[in-house]
C-alpha cells in the first residue's frame, strides 16, 4: 500500500511539474472550466427563476444536483486523468514499459498522475455543495451521511467505468474517444434523471446508471430516497467493478504488443 | 477529390464515427428533456410555445453538422509538425484544400444529422414548428451558409496561433464552450436579461447559430433581420482581412520547425 502510494505521489508530482510547463495553456484550461461552470449555473438560475419549480425540484435542489455532478465529475477526471492517455500508450506499442514494471498494470493505468487543473476546481464545488445543502430543506446528519457514502460509491462505479475503456482500448483500436463518450453519457445526470422519459430514464438508471452515480446522492441528502434505493445503489457499483476487472484480466490477455 | 478522400477517411472508421454521432444525440437529449420539462407546467416560456422551442432545440443537430463541424483544428497540428511544408509546396491553394477538407467534414455530418432529426421525432414524438413560408426558409438557407463561413473564419483564426503558440487546443476548448453558450445551442439567446442579449447582438458567436434558427422560427422583424444581416456580414469580412493579414505575417515566421 505504502509503496504504490509513493508511486503515485511521483506520478502526481510529474503531472504537476507537466502543468508548469505550459503556463499559459493551463490557465485558459481552468478560465474554461470555470466558464462552463459559471454559464450553465447561471442558465439554470435564469431559467428556473421564471418557472418556480424544475420536474418537482425548486431552484436550490437543482443547483445541488448541477454541484454534485459538477464534483464527481471534476474528482473523476482529476484522479483517472491517465486513462485519457492510455489509448496512446497501447497504439505506440509503450504499454509493454509499463507491463514489465515491478507496478500494477492496472493500478498505473488507471492512477498514473493526478490532475492539477480539475484539484483546483474541487474545493469551490465542495463549499458551494454546502451553501445549496443549506438552503435545501430537510438535510440532517444522516441525510449528509449517506449523501458521502453515495457520493463515494459515485466514484467508485466511475472507476469501474473507467477500467472498462482502458479495457476497450486494448480490445479495439477503432474507437478513439471511449472516455468522452462515457463523459457525455454521465453529462446527463447534471439534470435529475426524473426529467427523462421512459425508457430512457431507466437506461440511464441501470444500464448506464448515471441516475445511480449523480442523482441518488443529491436525492439521499433530500431525504428522498429509501434503504431500497441505497443497497441498490451499492449492490449495482459492486456488480460493474467486479465486470470491469473481468473485463480488464480478458483484454490483457488479447493483448499482443503489435505496435511495438 | 480531397471531398472524396476525406469521405473515405471516415467510413474507414464507422464505428468510430457512429459513436461521435452518438455523442451529439446525448447532448441534445439533454437540452429536449429539460425544455420538455419545463413546458410540462407552463404553455408558453420566454415567448416561445413548445413547438417552436423543441423545433429549435432539434434544428441545432442540423446548424452542429453544417456550421459547426470542421477540421480546421488540423492546421495547427500541420504548422506545429511542419508539415504545412507539403501543402505549400503544391501546385494549389491551401486555403482551398482546407475549406474541401471542411465541407467533406460538413457533408458527412449533416447527411447524419437529418436522420437523427427524423429518428428522433418518430422517436419521442415532439410538436414541431415546420416553417411553410418560402421567404424565411430562404433566409434561413442563406443565414446558416454565411453562418458556416463566418464559423471557418473563426477555426482558421485560431489555428493560426500555430505560428506563434504550440499552445493551440486551450484558445481553441475556451472557443468551443463560448460558441456553446453564447452561440445558442442550449437555450435560444433572447430568454437572457435585455442588456446581455442586446450585448450578445454584436458578437459574432450570436450569428451561428441563434440568427438562422430565429429566421427558421420566423420570429424576426425587418429592422432585426436587416441589423443582424449587416453586422454578420461585416464580421465575416473583418475576420477576413484578419485572417489574411496574421496567414501572411505567420508564413513569415514559419520555420517548419516540426520537421
Amino acid at each position: 500500500m505504502k509503496k504504490y502510494f509513493h508511486v503515485w505521489w511521483r506520478l502526481t508530482d510529474a503531472s504537476f511539474q507537466n502543468f508548469f510547463v505550459s503556463r499559459i495553456g493551463a490557465i485558459l484550461f481552468l478560465f474554461g472550466k470555470v466558464v462552463r461552470f459559471v454559464f450553465y449555473l447561471a442558465f439554470l438560475i435564469i431559467l428556473i427563476s421564471r418557472t418556480q419549480i424544475f420536474a418537482g425540484y425548486n431552484l436550490w435542489q437543482v443547483i445541488l444536483f448541477y454541484l454534485t455532478f459538477n464534483f464527481i465529475d471534476s474528482a473523476t477526471q482529476m484522479v483517472f486523468r491517465e486513462v485519457y492517455r492510455f489509448r496512446q500508450l497501447v497504439l505506440s506499442g509503450n504499454f509493454d514499459l509499463i507491463l514489465v514494471k515491478p507496478v500494477n498494470s492496472l493500478f498505473r493505468s488507471l492512477f498514473g498522475g493526478a490532475d492539477l487543473l480539475d484539484m483546483i476546481t474541487l474545493l469551490p464545488f465542495v463549499i458551494f455543495v454546502g451553501i445549496a445543502a443549506y438552503h435545501v430543506p430537510g438535510v440532517t446528519i444522516f441525510s449528509i451521511t449517506l449523501y458521502l457514502l453515495l457520493i463515494f460509491n459515485a466514484l467508485w462505479i466511475a472507476m469501474s467505468f473507467h477500467i472498462m475503456v482502458l479495457a476497450l482500448a486494448i480490445l479495439t483500436t477503432e474507437i478513439d474517444h471511449a472516455i468522452m463518450i462515457y463523459r457525455d453519457f454521465t453529462s446527463m445526470g447534471k439534470l435529475p434523471v426524473d426529467i427523462y422519459s421512459e425508457p430512457l430514464r431507466s437506461f440511464v438508471t441501470f444500464v448506464i446508471p448515471v441516475g445511480v452515480m449523480m442523482t441518488y446522492p443529491a436525492k439521499a441528502m433530500m431525504g428522498l430516497l429509501n434503504i431500497n434505493g441505497i443497497i441498490f445503489a451499492l449492490s449495482l457499483s459492486l456488480t460493474i467493478f467486479l465486470f470491469s476487472i473481468i473485463l480488464w484480466r480478458f483484454s490483457l490477455r488479447r493483448y499482443t504488443s503489435a505496435s511495438s | 477529390m480531397v471531398v472524396s478522400n476525406s469521405l473515405q477517411e471516415y467510413f474507414a472508421y464507422r464505428l468510430n464515427f457512429i459513436l461521435w454521432r452518438v455523442r451529439v444525440i446525448v447532448s441534445i437529449l439533454i437540452s429536449f428533456f429539460l425544455w420538455q420539462t419545463i413546458f410540462k407546467t407552463k404553455s408558453q416560456v420566454f415567448g416561445y410555445q413548445q413547438s417552436q422551442m423543441l423545433t429549435y432545440i432539434l434544428l441545432i443537430t442540423f446548424l452542429n453538422g453544417i456550421v459547426l463541424s470542421t477540421q480546421t483544428f488540423r492546421v495547427a497540428e500541420e504548422i506545429n509538425l511542419g508539415t504545412l511544408s507539403n501543402f505549400l509546396i503544391r501546385p494549389f491553394s491551401y486555403f482551398g484544400y482546407v475549406m474541401s477538407r471542411d465541407i467533406s467534414d460538413k457533408i458527412v455530418n449533416t447527411f447524419f444529422s437529418i436522420f437523427e432529426i427524423i429518428f428522433l421525432i418518430i422517436i419521442l414524438h415532439p410538436p414541431i414548428f415546420v416553417q411553410t413560408s418560402v421567404y424565411w426558409l430562404g433566409l434561413f438557407f442563406v443565414t446558416f451558409i454565411l453562418a458556416a463561413l463566418l464559423f471557418f473564419e473563426i477555426g482558421m483564426m485560431l489555428s493560426i496561433i500555430g505560428f506563434w503558440s504550440r499552445d493551440t487546443w486551450a484558445p481553441r476548448f475556451i472557443f468551443f464552450i463560448l460558441v456553446t453558450f453564447l452561440a445558442g445551442t442550449y437555450f435560444p439567446l433572447d430568454i437572457l436579461p435585455k442588456p446581455i442579449y442586446s450585448f450578445l447582438q454584436f458578437l459574432p458567436f450570436t450569428y451561428l447559430i441563434f440568427f438562422p434558427l430565429k429566421i427558421y422560427l420566423g420570429q424576426m422583424d425587418s429592422f432585426f433581420l436587416l441589423r443582424g444581416l449587416g453586422i454578420m456580414i461585416s464580421w465575416i469580412i473583418l475576420m477576413s482581412v484578419i485572417l489574411r493579414y496574421s496567414w501572411r505575417r505567420g508564413l513569415k515566421i514559419y520555420t517548419a520547425e516540426g520537421i
